[in-house]
């Protein structure tokens, strides 16, 4: 069994979290077409307490093309227990842009950005300096789409018109309400899980987040204090390949 | 010289004896041999000792294990989950009120560690029972405040499958067995339900939560579907195309929704990742694709909620409280499409992959149309066994019965001022029949009707046939499928390259269900459902990435990894993944049973943990070399290494048909080379059970061993050691069985050699008496005499003593006697008892239960009228007499008296009572000849079956002659032979041993003339082969009517044997009478002799009256009679009925 999981992996009984580990390098089944070219050592940070970790991917924007700078993030948003996250960017409108179209949606000028923050295990940030990675783990990953709900909103006005129309130009009778008094709890309708969760998100609102530019000094001064690798002690695995493998399997335990 | 084979097994094991005292250097020097690759030492081969690994397998798996997996499975741990799933009673009246299922247990009580003692097996056969164990479960409930729990509450009684787990049975001695009365060979496997043995057929089906993608070419239309099934419910998607534009079609979805709607709603708003999930960076994907994108244009959905509201719209559900569009949209992709992945948050990423992927697969079998899927292949199939269908039902009656309790409780608690604080317990006992029942019902009946699923399904369950032991193993091991018969589709029928060594290739009927109904291979496994949650984290461990963090732009240039066929992760280095979770899998540290494989058309690596896949071991090959090595054979063989060390050492391991395509496999140890994975146990085993019976099968013309498979069913011989004690509706026994001269590895391994069906004839291959032709016999008087093809028939009449509610019931009366004081003849078998006397003789016409019913038994008790009897006395009605062999008297579980009487004959051969070799060559006794008539040899052996040579050119049963010959030498040396598939003893060899003791090299005999004492002109193919008698005899057929009874509606003789019918001149025999111009004989044939009929007819208005009146016209006057047949006024009439007047215009003939 190859030995590349050791390191970065929290099945592992570390005696202490910080602490340089000895590099593995992924040993070979006698294939010869993968030679070692190089060794880097690695190294595990354990980020500041009280920080949360968490990666933002933009899919559909090209990795060379950041949201930094001239387009820099101009708010984020959270609703914490139910993660979702939103984020405003600005629209390059010298290019590629329909002013009538923003017009008619209500002066668009920035693009909102949402997505779920999901707690994934195994997934690290990390850093090349001095020859070395250094890693660190993170807690939650989203990825951030743009959510148009401008064009919801637009619809949502329109048909909020349409229905003020027809109940102005409606019939003038007097509609009989008749009241009934129902038992509150059985027939209340039993949402589904997805619907309960939309309900869930729906009723929660919003906590604005300050969006600090990765360019900024904060940012930069709090990647430094990440990437921080101090502690450079060798980690000893206590464990032994086989144990490790059993560790990987423990709740599958075949036999 | 005697096969080398045979010689060394003895000499081995002698050997072994002392070895195994032997220090560990004499060990190695054994060893020694193998690792240098030199000359292989006598006592261990791998390439010929390696089968001992099958008989290993079969002590552990046995033939019946996928039954018996199955069903542990269900009552073990599917139970369970059905208990979890449905967890909790809730009340609509009393908020606080709840009863909780903490456990379900079959068998035994809370921490007990025995199973409670239940009613043995042959007790319930015996006495019309049903084979169960009650099913206890622990519960806690609230009574007022108080909680309150309950262990060992029986809600039911569970049939219990024999020899599973939860059975008396299991792990029993065969002196325990024996005190049972039960017979250690049975293989279990199926229930007993209300004294009869019933089988819960393994049933085939396509795989479910599968992508199966189909093209139709003429039309142009290809679709992607999946069926997804769920404990809830069974839905199935489609993406289909549609004049090139892609479209997903639901069943509650009214109308097919494009493509990218669908995406949108999902999740996936942007174009452009559309066009990354679904076709990555391949142009020509993204030309077919982009045509979808206009078509969502065009509906101007741009957002999400845009997508939800559109689909929303077109959902057609039946929900009692209304849900507005968007959140029907939302329901509808989170629960709806695709059912079997269920979104609980609001991330619908995976289902929008799901989805994506389907349409992947659409387009790329637009752009390439072999890119479709085999809905023929075995891997793209599951078998559903006896554990899932149960599971099915009880899941379905526990909610019934949960349901039941709500209704009850909800009663009871609506009820205002309640005297005594409520207990649910006292409500729950109520109702407690239903599962057991239902249960009971379902196997009994074969109907499995599932409300949830709104399912019907009929047949599903079949009596064991105990025709004889091969016929109950080969029903325990076939398949049914799902196919309608009717169907004229080649497809389904048809072999399938991928079946190999997994389904028989021999075995399958022939007619209507020829190719539907398959029968398992020797060393195949059905696995059993396996988690997927663990699998899935361990993936993620050895370096998938995750499915929800990863760029969709990437998505397609790496292997994607399916769990199940759901999307998880992808993977750079597949084939190092493939072999990281290979290895884990041979270490023992997943289960064996987990398939992995390596799709390189679609990008993929699929993983399958699900139940209902066929795989079977095979031995591993590294580097070019068995890893299986002498030392191991020899362990396994002191039985120092089981089966399952081989699986946990990594030496076999089990693939399915899947992982089987993704391996180069040897047949033998001499095609080993670099690139082989895989080695082979045993070739033999691509044969099942049935068809292992063939001796050379190898040698036969393939639709003959077809025949045989389903004659060797219809053998008459030893059913089972306790053939004796049971009493069946029909027995047939075999008086003399023996076990063949030339036997199989096969045959071995199922123990026919312990309980054959057959005996090893002398046969002479030359034509006699010319009662032969048509493949007829001749049969030897003098060998009918010894006992050859003796068999008994056991038939059993059951009677019931009824009781009726006025305290009356039947009686079994006494014997009437004549003035001599002597039974009369009706009654000379009976004993004064007035049952039938063990042993007595009875001819037809006589009674053996003398039975009596009360003549007021509909009477009320109130008015005390002497109670007398009406004498309702079971006759013996056949041809033949019988004698009585038991007689049982028991207590139903309804209180009543039953009665079983076992009648037996036993019968002779006699003409036209039908024989078959082991060859699919079967043929009727066409002449039973005087001995000293038939032709001997110079020993002075006469044949006791003459067989035509002309059965053999058109039937090229070389295997028949290969017999012969073996078990000649067999004869002449004194042993057993082989006629394994694919080995057995050669031919060289058996020619060799017959020229050494002074035969003929080719089997053929010099023989003489009975009659004349001549010697025959020609030299006589003339050795044992072993003949199986079948039930068809003539006893059972023979039948003829002058005169007898007539249907009644139509005044037509009956029809059919039982009902003393007449013999039918039908159709075609009606048209050469009309050729012929017979027409006399055709009035006599169609009309006299059937239902001649004298009608009056009205000769002016044409209908017919009666009593020489004419009705309508109100005169007799011209009334005449005439001679119809009955069916021809019966029509007439009909016809009348229905306001059409048939009018006869009659004419004189003459």
């Amino acid at each position: 069994m190859s030995k590349l999981f050791v390191s970065d992996d929290e099945d592992e009984p570390m005696t202490n979290t910080g602490s340089e580990s000895p590099t593995f390098i992924p040993q070979d089944h006698g294939e010869d077409e993968d030679p070692v070219v190089s060794e880097i050592p690695m190294i595990i940070t354990s980020k500041p307490a009280q920080t949360q970790l968490c990666a933002l991917q933009y899919p559909g924007r090209p990795s060379a093309r950041h949201y930094e700078n001239e387009s820099h993030v101009l708010s984020t948003r959270l609703k914490p227990s139910t993660d979702l996250l939103e984020a405003d960017v600005p629209i390059d409108t010298s290019k590629f842009f329909d002013v009538n179209k923003s017009d008619e949606w209500g002066g668009v000028n920035k693009q909102t950005l949402s997505g779920v923050l999901i707690g994934l295990e195994g997934y690290y940030a990390a850093n090349v300096q001095n020859g070395e990675i250094v890693l660190c783990q993170l807690d939650k990953v989203a990825q951030l789409r743009p959510s148009l709900n401008y064009i919801d909103k637009e619809i949502a006005t329109a048909r909020d018109l349409h229905r003020l129309e027809n109940n102005h130009s409606g019939r003038d009778t007097v509609q009989v309400v008749q009241m009934s008094v129902k038992s509150s709890n059985d027939n209340a309708p039993r949402l589904g899980e997805a619907l309960m969760a939309r309900k869930k998100v729906e009723d929660e609102s919003f906590t604005q987040l300050p969006w600090v530019d990765s360019s900024s000094e904060a940012s930069l001064a709090l990647k430094k204090e990440i990437f921080q690798a101090d502690n450079r002690n060798v980690l000893r695995s206590n464990t032994n390949e086989e144990d490790y493998i059993g560790l990987l399997v423990k709740d599958i335990s075949a036999n | 010289m005697p096969p080398k084979r045979r010689d060394s097994v003895r000499q081995g094991s002698s050997r072994h004896s002392v070895k195994s005292a032997a220090s560990d250097e004499s060990f190695n020097e054994l060893l020694k041999p193998m690792y240098k690759g030199k000359a292989l030492t006598d006592e261990i081969n791998t390439a010929e000792d390696k089968w001992n690994l099958l008989p290993a397998f079969l002590k552990v798996k046995g033939l019946v294990k996928q039954h018996l997996d199955s069903f542990n499975y269900f009552v073990d741990v599917d139970l369970k989950k059905i208990i979890k799933a449905n967890e909790k009673v809730l009340s609509d009246v009393d908020p606080d009120f709840y009863l909780k299922y903490l456990d379900i247990r079959v068998g035994y009580k809370h921490g007990a560690t025995e199973m409670d003692p239940i009613l043995p097996p042959h007790e319930c056969r015996l006495r019309d029972l049903t084979y169960s164990a009650p099913i206890y479960v622990d519960v806690e409930y609230t009574r007022g405040r108080k909680v309150y729990s309950n262990k060992n509450l029986e809600i039911g009684k569970m049939p219990i499958m024999l020899r599973s787990n939860k059975c008396t049975l299991n792990g029993a001695s065969e002196g325990r067995m024996a005190s049972l009365d039960e017979c250690p060979l049975d293989p279990g496997g199926y229930f007993i339900v209300n004294g009869t043995e019933k089988v819960i057929l393994v049933q085939e089906q396509l795989s479910k939560n599968r992508i199966i993608v189909e093209a139709d070419e003429k039309k142009g239309i290809v679709q992607a579907s999946v069926t997804s099934s769920t404990h809830e419910r069974k839905s199935k998607t489609y993406v289909v195309t549609k004049n090139d534009k892609i479209y997903l079609k639901h069943n509650s979805i009214g109308e097919e929704v494009p493509i990218v709607v669908i995406l949108k709603a999902a999740g996936v708003t942007s174009d452009l990742e559309i066009m990354q999930l679904v076709c990555g960076d391949n142009a020509t994907y993204q030309d077919l694709f982009a045509i979808n994108f206009e078509e969502c244009a065009k509906l101007g959905i741009y957002t999400q909620q845009q997508a939800l509201e559109y689909l929303g719209a077109k959902v057609k559900t039946m929900r009692r409280h209304k849900l507005t569009t968007l959140q029907e949209g939302i329901e509808a992709v989170a629960t709806t499409i695709i059912a079997h992945l269920t979104v609980t948050d609001l991330d619908f990423k995976e289902k929008a992959l799901y989805i994506a992927m389907m349409t992947r697969r659409v387009i790329m079998a637009m752009d390439n149309p072999k890119m479709v899927d085999d809905r023929d292949y075995v891997g793209n199939k599951r078998l559903e066994l006896a554990g899932q269908l149960m599971s099915l039902l009880f899941e379905d009656l526990f909610k019934k019965f949960n349901s039941d309790f709500k209704a009850n409780i909800d009663k009871i608690l609506k009820k205002p001022n309640r005297a005594t604080e409520f207990n649910a317990l006292l409500s729950i006992n109520v109702h407690s029949n239903n599962i057991t029942s239902g249960l009971n019902r379902a196997i009994s009946t074969g109907n499995w009707s599932l409300k949830r699923f709104k399912m019907e399904r009929a047949g599903v369950t079949h009596v064991l046939s105990r025709l004889s032991y091969v016929s109950a193993l080969g029903m325990m091991t076939r398949i049914s499928s799902q196919f309608e018969k009717s169907r004229k589709v080649s497809g389904p029928r048809a072999l399938q390259p991928s079946q190999f060594g997994m389904l028989c290739t021999s075995d399958t009927p022939e007619g209507e269900a020829c190719g539907l109904v398959k029968n398992l291979a020797l060393m195949t496994h059905i696995t059993t459902d396996d988690e997927e949650e663990p699998i899935k984290k361990l993936c993620f461990l050895i370096g998938v990435e995750n499915i929800s963090a990863i760029d969709s732009s990437t998505l397609h240039s790496n292997f994607g990894v399916y769990l199940n066929g759901t999307l998880i992760g992808t993977t750079r280095f597949p084939s190092k993944f493939v072999t990281q979770f290979r290895k884990l899998r041979r270490t023992g540290r997943i289960s064996e049973f987990i398939s992995i494989y390596t799709n390189s058309h679609q990008n993929a690596v699929h993983i399958a943990t699900d139940g209902g896949r066929i795989c079977r071991p095979l031995i591993i090959v590294e580097n070019g070399a068995s890893k299986v090595k002498a030392h191991h054979l020899l362990k396994l063989k002191q039985g120092r290494m089981q089966f399952d060390d081989f699986l946990k050492q990594g030496l076999v391991e089990y693939l399915d048909v899947n992982e089987e395509n993704d391996c180069f496999i040897a047949l033998y140890e001499k095609d080993l080379s670099e690139q082989i994975t895989h080695l082979e146990i045993e070739p033999f085993t691509v044969l099942g059970a049935v068809a292992g019976l063939i001796p050379y099968p190898h040698h036969n013309q393939s639709p003959r061993n077809t025949y045989q498979c389903a004659m060797g069913k219809q053998a008459i011989g030893a059913i089972a050691y306790n053939q004796f004690k049971r009493i069946d509706t029909l027995l047939y026994l075999m008086v003399y069985p023996q076990q063949p001269m030339v036997k199989t590895k096969t045959i071995e391994l199922i123990d026919y050699d312990k309980l054959p069906a057959g005996q090893n004839a002398t046969v002479a291959v030359m034509s006699y008496s010319g009662y032969d032709i048509e493949d007829a016999l001749v049969l030897n008087k003098a060998s009918i005499d010894r006992g050859f093809g003796r068999c008994q028939v056991l038939r059993k009449n059951t009677t019931v003593l009824k009781r009726y509610p006025n305290h009356t019931q039947d009686i079994v009366g006494g014997m009437r006697v004549n003035e001599n004081n002597e039974p009369i003849f009706q009654h000379a078998s009976l004993g004064p008892d007035g049952l039938g006397e063990v042993g007595c003789r009875v001819e037809s016409g006589q009674v053996y239960i003398n039975k009596s019913v009360p003549t007021n038994a509909g009477e009320s008790v109130m008015n005390h009228s002497e109670s007398t009897h009406r004498e309702t006395p079971v006759f013996y009605k056949a041809p033949e007499p019988s004698y009585i062999d038991q007689v049982m008297m028991s207590v139903s579980d309804n209180e009543q008296a039953l009665i079983k009487v076992l009648l037996r004959q036993t019968r002779r051969p006699e003409l036209g009572d039908k024989f078959s070799s082991r060859h699919g060559q079967k043929g009727v006794c066409g002449i039973i000849v005087q001995q000293e008539d038939l032709p001997f040899n110079d020993d002075g052996i006469s044949p006791d079956i003459i067989m035509n040579p002309h059965g053999f050119p058109s039937r090229m049963t070389v295997g028949k002659m290969i017999e012969l010959i073996s078990g000649k030498a067999g004869v002449l040396n004194g042993s057993l032979e082989y006629g394994t598939c694919f080995g057995g003893s050669k031919l060289e060899d058996m020619s060799k041993i017959l020229v050494d003791n002074g035969f003929n090299y080719s089997g053929k005999d010099m023989l003489y003339s009975g009659i004349t004492g001549e010697c025959l002109q020609a030299y006589i193919f003339f050795g044992p082969i072993y003949y199986q008698k079948l039930k068809h005899m003539v006893l059972d057929k023979m039948h003829a009517r002058a005169r007898g009874p007539r249907a009644v509606l139509t005044r037509q003789p009956t029809e059919g044997r039982s009902r003393d019918g007449g013999l039918r001149l039908g159709e075609m025999e009606r048209d050469c009478v009309i050729a012929y111009g017979a027409s006399q004989l055709l009035l006599e044939r169609l009309m006299l002799s059937s239902d001649a009929f004298e009608v009056d007819i009205c000769d002016k208005c044409g209908l017919m009256g009666y009593n020489g009146w004419c009705t309508s016209c109100k005169t007799a006057e011209h009334v005449v009679k005439m001679t119809i047949p009955y069916a021809a006024k019966l029509l007439f009439q009909e016809l009348l009925s229905m306001n059409i007047a048939p009018r006869l215009k009659l004419e004189d003939v003459f």
